[in-house]
């Protein structure tokens, strides 16, 4: 008897994300059960913002964005770009770089 | 109390089933399946209540997940503002919390099945009520019934019965003051002895009629006591002995002294003067009146008898409704036939009962009856 083995190895991260989960509308996972899991894995790392729209439940994001980037818009931001293409029930992960850059003039300073 | 303002505290349910918030839906689903709510709680906290239609509405896989955010009640909450809160949230059970601590579940079924069983018992008392109703109103009914046939009959004995011994006074006299020197002293006595017999007639009509609309208009007292019949027969059967030895009427009591009765001395008096006075009229001259006495555990039946002219079947039928109507005596005495009816009506306000027995020509029994008074020692003896 002769056996065939194909292997591959990956490393994996938990949560399989770094910075913004968008959970759509009837997800299998709720808000609430995520947000443990989270607690569980990363605890205090992600702020759940709850938004107001026909596909989307809530938000999860990282909270070293936050301190980079105003809820507010971040939240415009996933409106414009990200929430129309959010199914019933499924989850998206975002990934977002940030950078930030000044210009200024040494009077400025 | 209205029904509707029932608190929720004899509805709510202490045997609830727990989960704890992270609980899968699917092990869940079994219980939620026969007992139609899960209390989720965090350990002492209560958190919501899961029912079927949350986990429709928000179909996760973790209890927490699911829970809708519900108004709670507290015990006093009524059963009315219950439903009206589950209507609006449109949920089927509601948590009673007292002090934000869980006392238990109120289910709409358990509300609207008392409704239902309430609202069969109140139909049920309604029926009843609106029976007693009916049955008060065709008292009434026959009450009023009874007052319209007295009014009319009062008027047909005002309007008939006092008018024919008017009219003999009235034309008696009429002659007599024109044409008196005409007259021998044989013929004045004969006019006159005429005009006290029509005045006797319309008198004792009056004093009838006067009873009889007081017995109707409750003015007349009814104070029973301890009465001997003895006695008050014999007194009585003293007054009457002039117009029964006039007719050679004998009259025979063997009512024994010291048989008491309980019944009011007035009215028994009035009684017996009727029957009496009928007896008298209705027997042929040199008749006999026979009157007795029987006693039974609770009750005296008094018989009065004579041995005129009896009564018809039809007469007798409807006697005591409608009276004897217009009559004349064996000697064409004139009676209006009232006499019975307020028999009849004090007879049966003392508790008692009357009838008639009798056949044409064979003489007419009336019968009455009284409570017999069983403690001689507060006899009230019949002035």
């Amino acid at each position: 008897m002769k056996y065939s083995v194909s292997m591959t190895l990956q490393e994996i991260k938990l949560p399989p994300f770094d910075e913004i989960l968008v959970l759509g509308k009837n997800s299998p996972h709720g808000k609430n059960g995520i947000s443990q899991s989270f607690e569980l894995l990363l605890p205090n790392g992600f702020e759940i913002i709850d938004v107001n729209e026909n596909n989307v439940e809530a938000v999860f994001v990282n909270k070293r964005i936050m301190t980079k980037l105003p809820k507010e818009k971040l939240i415009k931001l996933l409106r414009d770009k990200v929430f129309p293409f959010i199914s019933e029930g499924e989850m998206l992960k975002v990934d977002l770089k940030i950078s930030i850059t000044y210009t200024s003039n040494e009077d400025d300073l | 109390m209205s029904s509707v303002n029932v608190s929720v505290s004899q509805f709510t349910k202490r045997n609830f089933v727990t989960a704890g918030p992270f609980t899968g839906i699917h092990e869940l689903k079994p219980q939620l399946l026969t007992e139609s709510a899960v209390v989720i709680m965090d350990g002492e906290l209560f958190l919501g209540v899961l029912t079927p239609a949350d986990v429709v509405r928000k179909p996760h896989r973790l209890a927490i997940d699911c829970l809708k955010a519900v108004a709670s009640l507290n015990p006093r909450h009524s059963i009315e503002t219950a439903l009206q809160i589950m209507a609006a949230e449109k949920t089927d059970v509601l948590p009673v919390l007292k002090a934000q601590n869980l006392e238990g579940l109120v289910f709409k079924n358990d509300i609207l099945k008392y409704l239902n069983n309430n609202n069969r018992a109140l139909q049920t008392q309604l029926q009843s009520h609106k029976k007693r109703i009916e049955k008060i109103v065709a008292k009434r009914t026959r009450a009023l019934s009874s007052v319209v046939v007295n009014k009319n009959k009062f008027i047909g004995i005002i309007a008939h019965e006092l008018r024919s011994p008017f009219a003999v006074i009235h034309s008696l006299l009429g002659l007599l003051l024109k044409d008196l020197h005409k007259y021998d002293q044989r013929t004045i006595e004969s006019s006159l002895n005429n005009i006290y017999q029509s005045t006797t007639v319309t008198y004792e009509l009056m004093v009838n009629l006067l009873e009889w609309l007081d017995s109707k208009s409750d003015k007349i007292q009814f104070n029973p006591v301890g009465l001997d019949i003895h006695q008050l027969l014999t007194e009585e059967i003293k007054s009457t002995v002039n117009f029964a030895e006039k007719k050679g009427i004998t009259i025979h009591s063997d009512i024994l002294a010291n048989t008491y009765v309980y019944a009011d001395s007035n009215m028994l008096k009035t009684v017996f003067r009727n029957l009496l006075n009928n007896a008298i009229k209705f027997s042929f001259p040199g008749g006999q009146v026979f009157i007795h006495s029987f006693g039974r555990k609770n009750e005296i039946e008094i018989t009065i008898k004579d041995d005129g002219v009896g009564l018809t079947p039809e007469i007798k039928a409807h006697i005591f409704e409608e009276g004897l109507g217009s009559t004349h005596g064996t000697n064409d005495e004139i009676g209006s036939g009232i006499g019975l009816l307020i028999c009849k009506e004090f007879i049966e306000l003392g508790g008692g009962q009357i009838w008639a027995e009798s056949n044409p020509h064979q003489g007419a029994e009336f019968k009455f009856t009284l409570p017999r008074f069983i403690n001689p020692e507060q006899v009230n003896v019949a002035e």
